[in-house]
């Protein structure tokens, strides 16, 4: 089997001799309250030789990048038009046709070369106010990774203007029904270059990632009972980590360490344990009669929230690492699974079971301020971006299976596959 | 010398007949056999003389599928009646293993769904063990809401599918 990770892809960094005001502009921040986002204005991308595939390239990354900084919720794309004949490199202060016109805060310009099947293109950011250069960068790829460019220079967008560190290149790991089983699939944030990962022809079920992005576990039948594997990104080889009697489910790694929490039902009942990495020394943590499940850890390692139903009904209840500590933290909510600790270690997405369906709620890990997110089909398995402003989440509201994505507030709910029967995503690290 | 040839023959192809009558697992024998009990006084000091039948008559397995209310995995009255019929069935024929299979409906997380599955699973073991089936004739295994029986968003489909099955492993 190929291995995932295109070992050739190099993306070398040229820097210019720009320095960038870091710190100086920044539009609000976005924390979790009221932000108002920057506007910016994408010229259109010059290219070096004029060729019809120059041009294509160039209005191709331009697009991804667009996408990509709307995508982010700091950004407001303003779509001017804005035109001149300078070099991209050396837009005047005097060009007016550019900032007079524009009501952007900032304009961004690039030139893209095409060589041998191989990219050059020039990123510049202006400010408009200023009528100054920001932000300039000399970026280098081969052809056929410019998708990859482009989402990285649209990371250095978000990072020079805000601070934020972006999640362009990140991917989600999914399962997909397929004619004879179901398995995992891995595709961009946005949904596209979608690829199957897994081809055992049995059911896979649940992918998780390791905190290095270089591993995702999950759930199989393939030797006949539901055990724990993990597939290694860069070779493909799936390897057991656990097989022990009953369900071996809904494993986490822990993101500071090299455990995993998982759901194992060995002494009859399904209930959270630890076990290290080679699969062995189950640690069990919670003695309570019923289902114990969903395990999921705070990003800095120490605590665990999980669905327990020991009052009759799943309720969300938080822990800490070594099992002490239970407290419930839903409350006035009928029936709560799936737990998902926001990487800002501040908010615990879940779902709630109402009446027209499952649907997605927030909430603070101090147990207030629930906020529902979605209000139609049902709504299963939120996964946090690793920057904690988005979610991932299976939705069957058009009928049939599929995944979306969306601001944390709810916002911008879009879907990111098609042909129905996908499920279960999670949000990959950055790599 | 075409004597013995003759006699080979003969003694392969009986070999042969006799071989092809062995084993069958037909239900009904080919020719009625008077019932074995028959009152006559004058036999009451000899035993019975056991009949060797040429094959073996199999009785198919078939044990009871029970069903469970919605995010409930304790034993309803209908289905401690069905598991106690499987349990006779395991009684009359000891050399039997089970595998309970547990399953949900659609509804409810993946996750959440395995571990239910199990529960109703492990349910119905408990009690085949207390009805006094040994626990190595049992197995179980958990499908969560992954092999559903019946398709459709409504409670017809759903009731149908929060089920345990049970499967023959090995007679």
């Amino acid at each position: 089997m190929k291995p995932f990770l295109r070992l050739g892809l190099v993306i070398s960094i040229i820097w210019t001799a720009n320095l960038f005001a870091q710190g100086e502009i920044r539009g609000t921040i976005y924390s979790r309250g009221e932000f108002k986002a920057l506007d910016i204005s994408l010229m259109k991308f010059q290219t070096k030789h004029k060729s019809p595939e120059e041009e294509s390239l160039a209005l191709q990354i331009s697009e991804v990048m667009q996408r990509d900084l709307t995508f982010s919720m700091f950004f407001e794309i303003l779509e001017e038009n804005l035109f001149s004949f300078n070099d991209p490199a050396d837009l005047s202060p005097l060009d007016q046709d550019i900032w007079l016109r524009t009501e952007a805060q900032f304009v961004l310009a690039g030139k893209v070369e095409s060589q041998s099947r191989s990219l050059k293109v020039d990123i510049f950011l202006y400010d408009a106010f200023a009528r100054k250069k920001t932000y300039s960068q000399t970026y280098r790829a081969p052809e056929t990774g410019w998708r990859r460019l482009a989402h990285e220079i649209s990371n250095d967008i978000l990072f020079s203007l805000t601070g934020e560190k972006g999640i362009f290149n990140t991917k989600i790991a999914y399962i997909r029904e397929t004619t004879n089983g179901k398995e995992l699939y891995l595709c961009e944030f946005d949904g596209y270059n979608s690829q199957q990962i897994t081809f055992d022809q049995t059911i896979n079920l649940s992918p998780n990632w390791s905190a290095d992005g270089k591993k995702v576990c999950y759930t199989s039948y393939k030797s006949g009972n539901p055990d724990l594997w993990e597939l290694q990104l860069e070779t493909g080889k799936p390897r057991n980590i656990a097989n022990f009697k009953g369900i071996n489910t809904a494993a986490r790694y822990n993101p500071k360490s090299n455990q995993i929490a998982l759901t194992l039902s060995l002494e009859n009942d399904p209930e959270i344990y630890l076990i290290n990495p080679g699969g062995s020394n189950p640690k069990r943590l919670t003695y309570s009669n019923g289902i114990e499940s969903s395990p999921t850890w705070s990003p800095n390692g120490k605590q665990i929230a999980f669905t327990s139903d020991r009052t009759g009904v799943p309720q969300i209840y938080v822990m800490d690492a070594d099992g002490s500590n239970v407290r419930r933290l839903s409350y006035g909510l009928p029936y709560c699974d799936s737990p998902a600790w926001s990487p800002k270690g501040d908010k615990i997405a879940f779902v709630s079971r109402e009446p027209g369906g499952f649907q997605i709620y927030t909430i603070d890990i101090t147990g207030e301020n629930p906020q529902k997110l979605t209000d139609q089909g049902n709504n299963e398995n939120p996964s946090w971006s690793p920057d904690g402003y988005h979610l991932v989440f299976a939705s069957s509201r058009t009928g049939k299976f599929e995944i979306y994505s969306m601001g944390w507030d709810g916002n911008n709910q879009t879907r990111i596959t098609s042909g129905g029967g996908n499920f279960s995503p999670a949000w990959s690290p950055r790599f | 010398m075409l004597k013995l040839k003759y006699l080979t023959v003969v003694l392969i192809g009986l070999a042969l007949l006799a071989g092809g009558c062995k084993k069958g697992t037909k239900l009904e024998p080919a020719v009625e056999k008077p019932p074995q009990k028959t009152e006559e006084p004058s036999q009451k000091e000899q035993p019975p003389q056991p009949v060797q039948e040429p094959y073996v008559i199999k009785r198919e397995i078939i044990f009871q599928k029970i069903h469970f209310d919605f995010d409930k995995y304790n034993l309803r009255p209908d289905a401690i009646t069905a598991l106690n019929e499987n349990a006779k069935v395991l009684m009359e024929n000891p050399t039997v293993k089970m595998r309970i299979e547990g399953h949900c409906d659609e509804r409810g997380t993946v996750e959440y769904n395995l571990a239910l599955g199990e529960k109703r699973a492990q349910a119905a073991k408990e009690y085949l063990l207390k009805l006094g089936v040994s626990a190595s004739r049992v197995e179980t295994i958990s499908y969560g809401k992954e092999k559903p029986v019946a398709f459709g968003t409504n409670e017809d489909a759903w009731a149908k599918n929060r089920r345990d099955e049970f499967a023959v492993i090995s007679q």
